[in-house]
């Protein structure tokens, strides 16, 4: 019994480990705040720890992954919205701390800037999509037609590619 | 800047900025701290709730100070009955919805959620109104029995029944203050997975 749990335990490890860049990039595309991101981030591991023993490996554990954390991200989104003591100066601006020259900042810390500008779900989209997912991926993830997720991703694309252009 | 040059930014950002290894024992730390957690706060929101209700249990002492007798003891143990039951259904509720299980798609997981915010919301209204109108009815059948039927109990039955009318407005009103702001981010992104635009 215990040598089972053991197994368990390290699997779980691996698995996280593995992934655990999917998991960083959620938080990060749904909360600017370094703190509401470790926040996040522990949740999603407690809850992948939950929902471990009826993985089955049906889906691929990215994906997986990918359906915990964002159901994590996009249900803790509504704890931090309702956090009173944030005060944004600027709602738009989600500077993080030592990237107050927008001009200079990094492409990464653009991009995810231009990505929490997105809504909940396109966001989920455009992720999934950038970190490799095929259209029936990102379609099982979210719960739409491979269809849909074409039309949605296409729209989004032009979105983040409008920031862009405001960019430069 | 086209989609494909920030796709690449995107690769090299996730190439470059791999996480350290996590250990075992610091995920153990994070999944037990989560836990006593979740538990802390439906027992935090339980006992909110039971504020409501126990002044209740104040009755069933101040019963028993001019003596017990088998219907005092009738009347406390269904006072204690259906206190239990409330606080029952309140932390069934709870906890249906700090369990929701997010492995499955997004779409899933947030109609799953929306359905058990709204049965929670139904708990809570539901233990409300029963609570009125167990009382209500309590204080019929003891003016029935003290003075048999006349004006004062149909005064009584009236302003039972106003005050459990009264119960369903209010209890509807407290719940939508509660559960308002989750179940309106629900249905956002419910709507933006049905292509609503916001």
């Amino acid at each position: 019994m215990q040598a089972a749990m053991a197994n368990a335990e390290e699997a779980f490890l691996a698995l996280i480990n593995q992934h655990q860049g999917v998991i960083r990039r959620v938080c990060r595309s749904y909360a600017p705040a370094l703190r509401d991101r470790e926040e996040i981030f522990q949740e999603i591991i407690y809850q992948l720890w939950r929902s471990f023993p009826s993985y089955r490996g049906e889906s691929a554990p990215m994906t997986w992954i990918y359906r915990v954390a964002l159901n994590t991200a996009i249900t803790a989104l509504r704890r931090e919205t309702r956090r009173p003591v944030h005060i944004a100066l600027d709602p738009s601006h989600e500077l993080e701390a030592g990237s107050s020259n927008r001009a200079c900042e990094p492409e990464s810390e653009w991009l995810y800037r231009a990505i929490r500008q997105l809504s909940a779900i396109d966001r989920a989209l455009v992720m999934c999509y950038l970190d490799g997912m095929s259209y029936r991926g990102i379609g099982e993830v979210l719960g739409l037609s491979e269809a849909n997720v074409g039309t949605r991703l296409n729209r989004a694309k032009a979105r983040l590619q409008e920031l862009a252009r405001q960019r430069e | 800047m086209d989609f494909d040059t920030l796709n690449d930014h995107w690769r090299q950002h996730a190439q470059a900025e791999l996480p350290a290894a996590l250990e075992a024992n610091t995920v153990m730390a994070i999944i037990t701290a989560k836990t006593g957690d979740i538990r802390r706060s439906v027992r935090q929101r339980l006992r909110h709730e039971a504020t409501y209700y126990f002044p209740m249990l104040a009755v069933t002492v101040t019963l028993f100070l001019g003596g017990i007798t088998p219907i005092r003891l009738a009347f406390a143990g269904g006072l204690l009955i259906l206190l239990g039951g409330i606080a029952a259904t309140l932390w069934l509720a709870q906890r249906r919805i700090a369990e929701t299980p997010l492995d499955r798609s997004v779409r899933d997981a947030l109609m799953d959620l929306r359905s058990k915010i709204d049965a929670a919301a139904r708990a809570y209204v539901g233990a409300y109104v029963v609570t009125f109108v167990c009382s209500a009815a309590v204080l019929a059948s003891l003016v029935w029995w003290r003075q048999g039927m006349g004006l004062a109990l149909v005064a009584t039955v009236a302003a039972g029944f106003l005050a459990s009318l009264w119960s369903y407005r209010s209890g509807h009103a407290y719940v939508e203050r509660m559960f308002r702001g989750d179940r309106a981010n629900l249905s956002d992104c419910l709507g933006q997975l049905n292509g609503q635009e916001r």
